[in-house]
């Protein structure tokens, strides 16, 4: 390789488009080859000076794209769609009623084959019963007449597991509204903090005006000899 | 306990392209993110104006996405991005009947790096030579100047955004060898302008 072919080679080499196989002929000559090194030296300055008198500049605002079909997401938008209004209303007004019989302290207690609702302790043969299961519930249901006992289990365990499901759903809803709200409050925070560096970049266009007034002076100072003794 | 579902995951440009193809405008979102500061940056140049380089990005983000089954190569959507943008770009300036560098005398070059004058010190560009980012961004801004309107985009999707000159080539739809003399040619007006102008300053600083 001699320095003709280099110099192209070179150009390559700073702009990152020289294979190995060349980067190591180019490498071979430059050991001998002081005038080729200092015109590296200059191509390398010259990107890097193009790359730092060409800085990014923030944008304005960002550019998102949102579905034009998708429902729109979130608690609201889930309990507002048509599909899930009525058992959610129809969960929501069970788990009212069985909180408020909870917080009473009120049983139903079966006695003989009579049901009536009380409220304060309760003897130590009866147990809580609150409501019915809600459909779905999947306990084995034996085959004949109950006995007391057997109904109170029943009754026990439907409870205990409509309980665990509601508890589930509304932990699940919670969390879901709370990451939409973090996830909304972050974005509102990086657009303002994008606006604000957007904002900070702008007022030195004034700056740069002035400066740039004064570079071109300063240039054509430069160019009149007599004027340099006076320069600071 | 929201925290510990996150995962931290790296995705490729090629997932994001997949996934938005297959209609996650979301997927499509991470893309955008991902490419639109360096789009809109590559449209100020060529428009020197930020309302219209920005209405191009979202023009040519939005004409990407509806056109995204066409991209063969899920690879190829940078310089695929681009040369949609870059053409968006020049066919406004036909419709508006003026070419893009027509108003360079206000102010074209207007990358404002973050508060160069709460933070600009001097920038270590050579062994003798000191220089403010102002003052470079103006040299530059002068020596871009001189180039031709060709030259000038190849030179910068190369310098500044790091395309290969195959990219380049389809970005400016033209042969590889227009893309490379363009290049070769500009790069070196480039560092002889440069060149003479840091060596003028440092002359001036001494």
């Amino acid at each position: 390789m001699n320095c003709g072919e280099t110099k192209q080679a070179l150009m390559d080499l700073v702009l990152d488009e020289a294979g190995s196989e060349e980067r190591q002929q180019i490498e071979a000559h430059l050991a001998g080859c002081a005038a080729c090194r200092a015109e590296l030296v200059n191509l390398r300055l010259t990107r890097k000076l193009l790359v730092q008198g060409l800085p990014q500049e923030e944008m304005p605002q960002r550019i998102a794209f949102v579905s034009g079909q998708a429902a729109k997401g979130g608690l609201r938008g889930w309990l507002g769609s048509r599909t899930f209004a009525i058992p959610v209303a129809v969960a929501v007004a069970v788990a009212v009623l069985a909180c408020g019989l909870a917080l009473a302290r009120a049983r139903l207690v079966i006695e003989q084959g009579h049901w009536e609702l009380a409220f304060g302790q309760a003897p130590a043969a009866t147990t809580a019963a609150t409501k019915s299961a809600p459909a779905g519930t999947s306990l084995p249901l034996p085959a004949g007449l109950l006995t007391r006992e057997q109904a109170q289990q029943l009754m026990a365990a439907a409870i205990r597991e409509s309980e665990q499901r509601q508890e589930a759903a509304s932990a699940a809803r919670l969390e879901a509204a709370l990451s939409q709200l973090d996830q909304r409050q972050r974005a509102t925070l990086l657009a303002l903090a994008g606006q604000m560096r957007y904002f900070e970049a702008t007022q030195n266009v004034f700056y740069k005006e002035a400066s740039r007034t004064r570079t071109a002076l300063e240039l054509v100072a430069s160019r009149l000899p007599a004027e340099k003794g006076d320069r600071p | 306990m929201r925290g510990a579902n996150l995962l931290f995951r790296t995705v490729g440009d090629r997932e994001l392209v997949e996934r938005a193809a297959g209609g996650d405008v979301e997927g499509y979102n991470l893309l955008v993110s991902r490419w639109e500061k360096k789009l809109y940056n590559y449209l100020l140049r060529l428009t020197g104006n930020r309302d219209d380089a920005l209405d191009l990005a979202q023009e040519a983000f939005l004409k990407a996405y509806n056109n995204l089954s066409r991209l063969g190569e899920a690879d190829k959507f940078p310089q695929w991005l681009f040369r949609i943008a870059h053409n968006l770009a020049c066919s406004k300036f036909r419709s508006d009947g003026r070419r893009p560098q027509a108003d360079s005398e206000s102010w074209p070059e207007e990358g404002e790096d973050a508060a160069p004058v709460m933070t600009g010190g001097p920038l270590p560009v050579g062994s003798s030579t000191r220089l403010y980012p102002l003052e470079l961004e103006l040299i530059v801004a002068r020596a871009l100047e001189e180039l031709s309107a060709d030259q000038r985009h190849a030179v910068i999707l190369k310098a500044i955004y790091g395309f290969k000159f195959a990219e380049i080539a389809e970005i400016l739809d033209c042969p590889i060898s227009t893309v490379k003399s363009r290049i070769y040619a500009g790069f070196e007006q480039l560092k002889r302008v440069l060149g003479e102008d840091v060596a003028a300053k440092a002359a001036f600083q001494k």
